[in-house]
């Protein structure tokens, strides 16, 4: 059951199945998780799997429990009751990532915490962007927004492509059964799928007619491409034809132009709320500088 | 995980009182029995382990128990034993029969998931026409760790 609980849930950002953080963090519940691998609650949303199965699943998972409280998955026992998460997060501050996770959406907008963890080196830091990603523009596009909602992360995620993960010993979170030089490349390869799964997701959001929608099938094409699980393969698939497909699928010049659309509109509904009062519902902020280009070809 | 033996324990991660039981005239598909498909407590005709007692352990959790069979001891029940080197030939060679799916990306993230969980599973396929036997056959080969 470990892959129903809150270490494969994209709301926890701090944990994979075989690196990360010793704790967790829920952004949903905002609560600590001392126990990921025992705990859950009806948000779980798989990071394994692409947006349309992860919908799939979570289905199933909401009828089995609540969306209120986490709980243990085998007892259903309250897990703050239980001790097994609480809202202490002075453990995170202590790694620049985990304090940003835990600042998700709190300080400024979540767009603003994705783009700090986009300038954060490193897998963790990468994780958690990539799992908050992808819970961000799932959101917007089931409130009825637009896959643009994910312009500014499918980008970032482009432009790291090239790069293999890093991820230190220090990372890797388990007593496995596997030697720690090969849990670090299953993490890799974990990481650079989880790249594919969110170019996937995007492109699943976007509709046929669009270019983007190329990214929909990205993760399965470099799953046929490399059927091993080989980071080194993998890197040299990317090289050779995933990244040249993702930055054909969304070019950096179409990413500037809906930027400074996106922008303008931006302004603009800030200034008729400024003549017409507050709205209701806010805009939701989907624009900010771009951040630096990592990678070039 | 080449060393392994059919005698050799087998852990299980599950609840304190009792292992779990399978269907076995559930879907046998692997894909789906691995990446843990179609909801919290899905009917599935295996039962997985792990040649790692301390990836039961984490299977277990806070609240459960690590119970422990073998390869031998299952068959000797009446059940298959897969191992983890024959599971993952048959999720890297065949794409019939138990093995299909329809995903490359989920193949290989099953094949990540038996790597990573040293995972053997105990398959009661077998039991198919003889459902009733399952529960016995369960509670006989396995025990506390």
């Amino acid at each position: 059951v470990l892959l129903l609980s809150c270490l494969n849930c994209c709301f926890n950002g701090l944990q994979a199945d075989s690196f990360g953080a010793k704790v967790g963090y829920c952004v949903e519940h905002r609560v600590v998780l001392h126990a990921a691998e025992s705990l859950t609650c009806g948000r779980q949303f798989r990071r394994d799997l692409l947006v349309l199965d992860a919908d799939a699943e979570a289905a199933h998972h909401r009828v089995a429990f609540s969306r209120d409280d986490i709980v243990v998955l085998r007892t259903r026992a309250n897990a703050k009751a239980a001790g097994y998460v609480d809202g202490d997060i002075s453990l995170l501050t202590q790694n620049e990532s985990a304090k940003e996770v835990a600042d998700y959406g709190r300080l400024g907008t979540k767009i603003e915490s994705l783009a700090r963890l986009s300038k954060i080196r490193g897998a963790r830091a990468e994780l958690a962007r990539l799992s908050l990603s992808r819970t961000y523009v799932h959101r917007c596009v089931r409130n009825g927004g637009s896959w643009t909602a994910g312009i500014h992360q499918l980008i970032w995620t482009i432009d790291r492509l090239l790069e293999p993960p890093e991820i230190g010993f220090d990372d890797l979170r388990d007593d496995l059964p596997i030697p720690q030089t090969r849990q670090r490349e299953l993490a890799q390869w974990s990481i650079v799928m989880l790249r594919f799964t969110f170019l996937c997701d995007v492109g699943s959001f976007a509709p046929k007619s669009d270019p983007v929608a190329q990214l929909r099938d990205v993760v399965g094409r470099a799953a046929e491409a490399v059927d091993e699980i080989d980071i080194s393969a993998l890197m040299r698939w990317v090289t050779q034809k995933g990244w040249a497909l993702a930055n054909a699928a969304f070019p950096r010049a179409r990413y500037e132009e809906l930027a400074g659309e996106l922008a303008q509109a931006q302004e603009a509904s800030a200034r008729a709320m400024v003549r017409k009062g507050p709205r209701k519902r806010p805009v939701k902020q989907t624009t900010l500088p771009a951040s630096p280009r990592r990678s070039s070809r | 995980v080449p060393s392994h033996k059919n005698v050799d324990p087998l852990f299980r991660g599950d609840r304190a009182d009792a292992v779990a039981m399978p269907d076995a005239a559930a879907d046998p598909s692997l894909v789906r029995h691995i990446l843990y498909r179609g909801g919290y407590r899905r009917a599935t005709p295996y039962l997985s382990t792990s040649s790692s007692d301390h990836v039961a352990q984490r299977f277990a959790g806070r609240d459960g128990r690590v119970w422990r069979t073998s390869g031998a001891a299952a068959e000797a029940g009446g059940a298959n034993h897969l191992s983890q080197k024959e599971l993952d030939t048959i999720l890297k060679a065949s794409k019939r029969g138990r093995a299909r799916w329809p995903n490359a990306h989920e193949r290989l993230l099953a094949r990540k998931y038996v790597e990573l969980h040293a995972e053997h599973l105990i398959d009661f396929v077998p039991f198919k026409r003889e459902v009733s036997g399952v529960a016995e056959a369960v509670r006989a080969m396995f025990e506390k760790a």
